[in-house]
């Protein structure tokens, strides 16, 4: 759940503070990437990877951390503006 | 000893759908009293709302909040002698405006004073955002969750993976997501809306607008997360989750 909202959250803000909105960009994959990665390592734990926990948790914070700065730092995109295909 | 723990069981079983049938009879009686009483109301609100419809037709289409009173009307005049009298100074450009901006005719956005729950409701009705949290369907979710946890809790007691909590939280951040996805897609999908907002006087500034945005977030996340930890927090207390699960490191 943790993983859930911090991903979501800064997937959001990531794309509240883009110059364009995108149907598939890779910042948002990679955002979400880190997420699962940091649930997955987080839940093998020290056993498999020395700090596994500390290190799950940090990339699990990492979606959220990266969102909020460039929310704070960069201009809000309103009014969106999303890329036309055509 | 086997016996006995299967009579009890039985006897719980019985007693747990009497009372839920009971339950279910009198959540149905109550139904329909409330829908009774709401279209009972609803017909007395739909007259009111009608009588003020008519009433509101014989005021002239405008808005009056947006004229100044007789008073300010009386001060507005008596700055156009001083107005008159600057003009030959060259200052006129300056002062024109003066007497609007500081009788309130035209206001800047800096002195609109709402409440910031208001601003972020206004945003999002003008979005078309999904609005705040549904605490009842959270409730209803939460008990849906409670009584199948207590289901699988009996079926199987000493079940070393906790399936069905562990499927409830992943249904739960499923929620989560499209709790956030939902307010990504009105923000696309009212762009030129957004644009017209941006024009308007009164709009605020940057930072007042991100910081609604940031409430519109954490709004629309505390319901799911409010249920989760109700249920997470059940789950933990009536021994429905293994020690062993809570705390991986320490088995």
């Amino acid at each position: 759940m943790i993983a859930a909202g911090s991903c979501a959250t800064g997937a959001l803000m990531l794309a509240l503070s883009r110059k364009v909105f995108k149907e598939v960009s890779l910042l948002t994959v990679a955002t979400l990437l880190c997420g699962v990665v940091g649930t997955g390592v987080f839940l093998v734990g020290d056993d498999a990877i020395a700090h596994g926990q500390m290190l799950g948790i940090s990339l699990i914070l990492v979606p959220i951390a990266v969102g909020s700065l460039s929310f704070s730092m960069r201009p809000l995109q309103f009014p969106v503006r999303t890329i036309n295909k055509q | 000893m086997r016996l006995l723990r299967d009579n009890l069981l039985a006897n719980w079983w019985l007693n747990f759908g009497g009372a839920s049938l009971l339950a279910s009879m009198r959540a149905v009686v109550q139904w329909i009293c409330l829908g009774i009483w709401w279209t009972r109301q609803s017909k007395v609100w739909l007259s009111k709302m009608l009588q003020s419809g008519q009433d509101q037709r014989q005021v002239p289409p405008s808005d009056s909040s947006h004229f100044p009173s007789e008073c300010w009307v009386t001060r507005a005049l008596k700055s156009r002698k001083s107005i008159s009298a600057e003009r030959a100074s060259g200052k006129i450009q300056v002062l024109a405006l003066e007497p609007f901006w500081s009788f309130g005719t035209v206001s800047p956005a800096s002195r609109v004073e709402t409440r910031p729950k208001q601003r972020t409701r206004a945003l999002q009705m003008g979005l078309a955002m999904p609005g705040r949290a549904n605490w009842r369907f959270v409730g209803v979710m939460v008990a849906i969750s409670l009584v199948a946890l207590l289901f699988l809790h009996l079926k199987n007691p000493h079940a070393v993976q906790p399936t069905g909590y562990l499927g409830i939280t992943l249904f739960a951040a499923v929620s989560l997501f499209g709790q956030l996805n939902g307010v990504m897609q009105a923000c696309k999908a009212r762009a030129i809306e957004e644009s017209l907002l941006v024009l308007t006087p009164r709009w605020p500034t940057q930072d007042t607008v991100k910081s609604l945005f940031l409430q519109i977030m954490f709004e629309r996340q505390s319901g799911t997360w409010a249920g989760w930890i109700l249920i997470s927090l059940f789950a933990t207390v009536l021994g429905w989750l293994l020690k062993s699960f809570l705390s991986p490191s320490l088995s």
